[in-house]
This record gives C-alpha cells, sequence and structure tokens, in this order.
C-alpha cells in the first residue's frame, strides 16, 4: 500500500512537462498576437523544486516502506530462527534434543532479543508514517478531506495510546504493546529496579512454544527466565534439570513426563530453579486431581503421575528460601481448600506432607495430621520422600538461625522408616539420620554431589 | 551429643532420641553395642522413658517376635523394665510376646543378674495389670523369683507390684518359697504397698507362712524386714539419693508398715 502511494506522490518531485508546454504556448499566443494578454509578456515560471508539504509526505512514506521491509526481513530470520530452535536435534536422542534446545533458549536469552522484538514495533512505526504522511498529502489536495482524514486517524490513535498508557500503569494488563514493555524497562532501568518478570519479552515470545497446562498458575511464575542466571551458578545438572522443566510444561505424553519426573527424583540435589520447576510439577499435579468440596480425588489412569508429580513438586518445595513461595502458595490454595481430605489418595502422606508445608500457620484443627502406620512405599517413593524431608529439615534449620528444631512429623517418619525390617535403603538411611542430627543439634554439611556417602555431619 | 546427667537437654531431644532407636537396634543386632547401650544409659537416667518405648512400640513387638536372632531378643529383654507397660496400645501382644521370648533367652553368666533383675522387674509389672496378667505361666513365676535378683532404687516393677491382686496371685501358687521370694523382692524402703496389699500380706503370713516347716522362710522375711528397717532408720537424707521428692511423713508411714509386718510375723514365729 505504502509504494502505491509512493507511486502516485512521485511525479509530484520532479518538474511537470505539462507545466513547461503550458508556459511555452502562453508566450507564443502572447508573441504573435499582443492583445491577449493585455499588453505584457506572460513569465516563464522555473520550477523550483517539489513543495515541502509533498517532500515531507514522501519522505514519510519511504521511511515507513522501509521499516515495512526491515520488518519483514526480521520476521523471516525470527521464523527461521524458531524453526531450528523446535526442530534442534528433533532426529537424536530425546536427551540430546533437550540439550540442544535448552542451549538455544540459553542463547536466546544471552544474546537478547531485542533484534526479534523490533519487528512489530517498526511495523506499528511505519502504520504510524504512513498515516501521517496520507494526511500531509491529502491536506494539499483538499483542507476538509484532509481533516476528516485526521480526526479518523486520530480517534484510533487515541485509542492506541491509552492501551499503552493503561499497559505501563498497570503490569497485569492483557494487551501489552512493545511500546508498553519498552518504556516499563526503561521505567525500571531509572528506578534501578529490574522489570517485573511478567515483561520478560522472551517470556512473550516463547512462551507459545511451551504453552501452560493450566491456568492454575498465575502469570509469570512459569517464567524461566529470571531464575536462569542464577540457576547457571548452579550444579552441573542445571542444565539437564532446565530441560526437564521444560519437558513437564511442554510434553503431553503420559510415558514422557513419567520418565521425565523419575528422572526428577532421582536426583541428589535439586538446582535452583526457583519457582520455574515448583510450577511445572504443580501444573501436573492439578492436571492429575480433581477437587470436590474438600474431597481430593485422583483421576483414573493418572494415579502414577499424580503420585510422581507430587513428590517431585514436594522436592521443589523444599528449597522456600530459594524463591518467593507466596505465589506458589496462592496457585495451591486455589485448587486445594485449607481443610483439604487427602484420605483416598494412595500417597496421601505426600499430598499432606505438601499441604502441611504449603500452611504453615494454620490452625490445628485444619491441619491433616501425617500417619506413617502403614506406609510403605516403593524404594524409589521412599528414598525421594527422605530426601525432601531431610531438605526441609535443613531449611528449616538454616531459615531460623539454627535455633529451630526439626518439625515432630519428620522425626517421626524418620523413626517409622528406620523401623522398617529390612531396613531401607542407605540412602533413606542417611537422609533419616541427618534429620535426627539435625534436631540434636548437629551442624548438618552436604558436600554437594554424587553419593550419598559424601555426605557428613559435624557435631558442634 | 548430650551428657546424660542434663536431663533437661535430654528431655529436649525426647523425639531425636526415640527416632535414633531403631538404628541403635540395628546396630546392636550387627554386634554394635555402644549405640543402644547409651540410648538404654539415657532412658534410665531420665524421665522420657515412657515417650520413647511407646512411640516404639510395634517395633518392640517386632523384635520380640519368633525368628528374630538371639542378641536382639535379650536386647529387649533388658530394655522391658522401662516399657510403659500401662500405656502400650497392644500390650496384651507384647506382653504375650515377652512371655513367650523370656524362656528362649540364651546369655552367658556374666549377664545372669542383669538378665534376673530385667525379667523379675518386668514380671512384677505385667503382673500388676489385670489384663496382662494371664498371659504369665505358672512356670514362670518359682523359676524367675526364686532368683531373688537385687532390683534397683526405682523399680516400677516394685511398685506396681505390691497390690493385693499381685499377693494374691503369688498366694494362689501354693509355693511358700515363691511367696518367700515375692515378699523379700517387694518389701524395699524405697517403695510403698499398692492398692491394699499391705493387708493381703498380713493375711498371707497369718495363713500362709505359719507351722514349723515355715521357719527358715519366716526367717528370711525377717531378715529382710530387719534391712528395710534398718535402711529407713538412716534417714532422709540415704532416701532422698534415689527419691528426691520423699518426705519424713513418707518415711514414718513405711516405718510404721514394716513394723507391723515385722510384728505380724514375730506373732506367727511365737506362735
Amino acid at each position: 500500500m505504502t509504494s502505491a502511494f509512493i507511486i502516485h506522490i512521485h511525479p509530484k518531485l520532479e518538474p511537470d512537462p505539462n507545466d513547461e508546454i503550458t508556459a511555452l504556448l502562453r508566450l507564443l499566443i502572447s508573441t504573435t498576437d499582443g492583445t491577449t494578454s493585455g499588453g505584457s509578456v506572460p513569465e516563464n515560471h522555473e520550477w523550483n523544486g517539489p513543495p515541502p508539504v509533498i517532500y515531507l509526505a514522501q519522505l514519510l512514506l519511504y521511511i515507513s516502506f522501509g521499516a515495512s521491509l526491515v520488518s519483514a526481513l526480521i520476521a523471516i530470520l525470527a521464523r527461521q530462527w524458531l524453526n531450528q530452535y523446535i526442530f534442534s536435534g528433533a532426529w537424536g536422542s530425546t536427551t540430546a534434543y533437550c540439550r540442544n534446545r535448552q542451549h538455544k533458549y540459553d542463547g536466546f536469552i544471552d544474546w537478547g532479543n531485542f533484534f526479534i522484538t523490533s519487528a512489530p514495533l517498526l511495523l506499528q512505526f511505519a502504520l504510524l508514517y504512513l498515516g501521517i504522511s496520507l494526511i500531509v498529502y491529502i491536506s494539499t489536495v483538499d483542507a476538509w478531506l484532509a481533516m476528516a482524514f485526521s480526526i479518523f486517524m486520530g480517534f484510533f490513535l487515541l485509542i492506541y495510546l491509552s492501551i499503552v498508557v493503561l499497559a505501563v500503569i498497570n503490569p497485569g494488563h492483557p494487551y501489552q504493546t512493545p511500546v508498553s514493555i519498552g518504556i516499563h524497562s526503561l521505567l525500571g532501568f531509572l528506578a534501578r529496579d529490574p522489570p517485573d518478570p511478567s515483561y520478560s519479552a522472551s517470556t512473550r515470545y516463547f512462551k507459545p512454544i511451551g504453552a501452560i497446562r493450566t491456568g492454575a498458575w498465575g502469570p509469570g511464575v512459569n517464567d524461566p527466565a529470571p531464575d536462569r542466571r542464577r540457576a547457571l551458578k548452579q550444579g552441573p545438572d542445571t542444565l539437564d534439570v532446565r530441560c526437564v522443566s521444560w519437558i513437564l510444561r511442554t510434553s503431553q505424553d503420559m510415558r514422557t513426563l513419567l520418565s521425565a519426573l523419575a528422572y526428577l527424583a532421582t536426583m541428589m540435589e535439586l538446582p535452583c530453579l526457583g519457582s520455574t520447576l515448583a510450577g511445572s510439577c504443580f501444573s501436573i499435579l492439578v492436571y492429575c486431581v480433581k477437587v470436590y468440596g474438600h474431597n481430593v480425588v485422583v483421576d483414573k489412569g493418572r494415579e502414577q503421575l499424580a503420585e510422581s508429580s507430587a513428590l517431585c513438586f514436594l522436592r521443589t518445595l523444599s528449597h522456600p528460601r530459594s524463591f518467593n513461595t507466596t505465589r506458589v502458595r496462592r496457585a495451591y490454595n486455589k485448587t486445594f481448600p485449607l481443610g483439604a481430605r487427602f484420605d483416598d489418595l494412595p500417597s496421601h502422606q505426600t499430598f499432606r506432607t505438601i499441604h502441611r508445608v504449603l500452611n504453615p500457620d494454620v490452625e490445628r484443627a485444619l491441619r491433616p495430621k501425617i500417619e506413617w502406620r502403614g506406609y510403605n512405599p516403593s524404594t524409589h517413593e521412599h528414598a525421594t520422600f527422605a530426601r525432601a524431608l531431610l531438605e526441609l529439615a535443613c531449611s528449616e534449620y538454616r531459615g531460623n538461625g539454627h535455633r529451630r528444631k526439626v518439625s515432630c512429623w519428620i522425626l517421626r517418619f524418620a523413626l517409622h522408616s528406620l523401623s522398617f525390617d529390612p531396613l531401607p535403603s542407605t540412602s533413606v538411611v542417611i537422609d533419616c539420620l541427618s534429620a535426627i542430627a539435625i534436631d540434636m543439634g548437629c551442624d548438618f554439611i552436604s558436600t554437594g554431589i554424587v553419593t550419598p556417602n559424601e555426605r557428613c555431619v559435624s557435631i558442634q | 551429643m548430650v551428657e546424660v546427667s542434663d536431663l533437661d537437654s535430654i528431655r529436649s531431644k525426647r523425639k531425636a532420641i526415640t527416632a535414633l532407636f531403631p538404628y541403635a537396634v540395628w546396630r546392636e543386632r550387627d554386634g554394635k553395642h555402644e549405640m543402644f547401650d547409651a540410648l538404654l544409659r539415657i532412658t534410665k537416667a531420665s524421665d522420657i522413658r515412657d515417650y520413647i518405648w511407646y512411640h516404639v512400640e510395634p517395633l518392640v513387638s517386632a523384635l520380640l517376635r519368633e525368628g528374630t536372632s538371639g542378641s536382639l531378643k535379650l536386647a529387649m529383654v533388658l530394655a522391658s523394665p522401662h516399657f510403659p507397660w500401662r500405656q502400650f496400645k497392644n500390650g496384651e501382644n507384647l506382653a504375650r510376646l515377652w512371655t513367650a521370648a523370656v524362656p528362649t533367652l540364651s546369655y552367658t553368666k556374666k549377664y545372669t543378674d542383669e538378665i534376673n533383675r530385667s525379667v523379675v522387674d518386668t514380671l512384677l509389672h505385667i503382673a500388676s495389670q489385670d489384663t496382662l496378667r494371664g498371659y504369665i505361666s505358672v512356670d514362670m513365676w518359682p523359676s524367675w523369683l526364686n532368683a531373688r535378683p537385687s532390683l534397683p532404687p526405682v523399680c516400677a516393677g516394685r511398685y506396681w507390684g505390691s497390690s493385693r491382686d499381685l499377693v494374691q496371685t503369688i498366694r494362689g501358687l501354693k509355693n511358700a518359697d515363691t511367696l518367700t521370694s515375692y515378699l523379700i523382692l517387694v518389701w524395699s524402703e524405697w517403695d510403698d504397698f499398692r492398692d491394699g496389699g499391705l493387708e493381703e500380706m498380713r493375711t498371707s503370713i497369718q495363713e500362709d507362712l505359719r507351722g514349723t516347716m515355715m521357719g527358715p522362710n519366716r526367717k528370711e522375711l525377717l531378715q529382710r524386714l530387719d534391712h528395710v528397717l534398718g535402711q529407713l532408720d538412716l534417714g532422709l537424707g540415704h532416701l532422698r539419693q534415689h527419691d528426691r521428692d520423699i518426705d519424713e511423713d513418707a518415711v514414718q508411714l513405711r516405718k510404721r508398715q514394716y513394723g507391723g509386718l515385722k510384728k505380724e510375723l514375730q506373732k506367727v514365729e511365737d506362735k
């Protein structure tokens, strides 16, 4: 459309040959018949360039045209990059595929995404310049027509500006624009405050790839970007956990989800990924259960998935100080009421523990009692659960100035687990003894990685 | 770790100590006795034993069952005087398992005194409860009471074992030696008599220990009473070594009770 107007206005940038012919004809008539022009010789008007208004209109049109072309180029490149992102290593193993994808995603974050996000911004500028140039050009034709067109265009411009202002004022506004995101980032920079994660452009553009399974999680909670840099400083498993987190958010295949959760559960120490991982596990958990009044039931066929996701969710909650649990709590309490009953669930101990961890201040009557009598989990589940409880114990201990004791129900779990005949796995025994040692006032030191035997307890 | 003497610390760590108990048992099974011994010492030295044993009741039941290794059974029997028999949820089952386990114990001679002490203590404790008494076979009484181990100053079996019902049970055995052993065991300067036990003992002296045939038994009992009264004469300072709450009234009461029993015995002797 812009090019059509350029073609239409372009002749006005050059001298009109008809004007020259008309002037010469007037001169000829005047020379042959001196009475026609009253004795005076008509002046031969020289062309002094296009009128400034036309020049301005054409300039704006060219800018608009250029912006359109550049945004088209960026869109093509972005599409190409996204295709590479989606299909990178698609023919290799799942692990390689996930790692490759994660590397590319991290690259997107590291290198920034201003180039990609500038495409829609350029298109909007192109439209703006086109509108202004049209108004300028029409004003040379007819002033009333130009005014009517200006009012029409101004009305929509006003709506657009209102949307931008509202989006800047209210971060939760659903109609964000590149301009509002830019202004908000600028304001955040001036205030020396990092921008709200929900404004992360990367999230806005990559979220459709990893569509969130349910709407239970609040905006921004699943956003991996804010936690990524912190996560990279953690252990060597960070990349794999981020891959798993992505699988949990995107996959619809139960076997894939189960294997991803199983991988997560077997990790000695979960890297600190903030609320990202917790959000992924919780989304699956919510997908598997239904709440009727206060009764929580698991959908048929999803028992194992519910159990695994609950276990992993519990493990992610074991680092409550590594991220703000307010949103996690809010999302959880939206789904599970305070007086939720988990009696009918196969792994009700896990659910009750989660409920207790996320509602620590609830009154005793509403607090679900965790009974270990009859708790006889599989080896794998037992190890994961023990690890989660130990991490909780450590977290409570460290978070309270090394004064607080380990919760009674965790010690009862240790008592129950150590009473098994034969004893449970070494990992469970170590975790239980570590929890006991913490309560006894010993300083728990985790050497971090590899084998259970590498952890130790130093006595103060 | 905590010092045994620091009772407050032990009390505040009772949940952790309880949780550690099963692991100590497994170490004991593997021949590593240090942790179990330490826990036993802690339970003996503090007032948390009810708490601990109440929570490990299922484990204790499992360890007393058939098939458990001898050392673990032995450990459980040694610990059994500290069990809160009156508070166990499933005390009847535990009493049944305990009475079945005791005859199967095998131990070296150096443990004999300690085993005898533990078994008699527990036997009296169990027998003091109507619901559990039936699980004790008739054979157990003479075989263990006649060993006459020296019971410790703080002894739940002796404390609860001087009730009327239990005296009647022992009398029902129609065995003068067992009755004598029983009386020698429960007569102590450290404890009073429970629930009409004193009256039943007087009756027993009058009815079961009369006659010339009972002379040696009466002599033993008189010696025991003299010993008890002699200890009571040492005064509050001596008794407060193990019973901080005892007062002069309690001492006088015990003197009257044991003095009355002595008179009763002497009457029978004089006849």
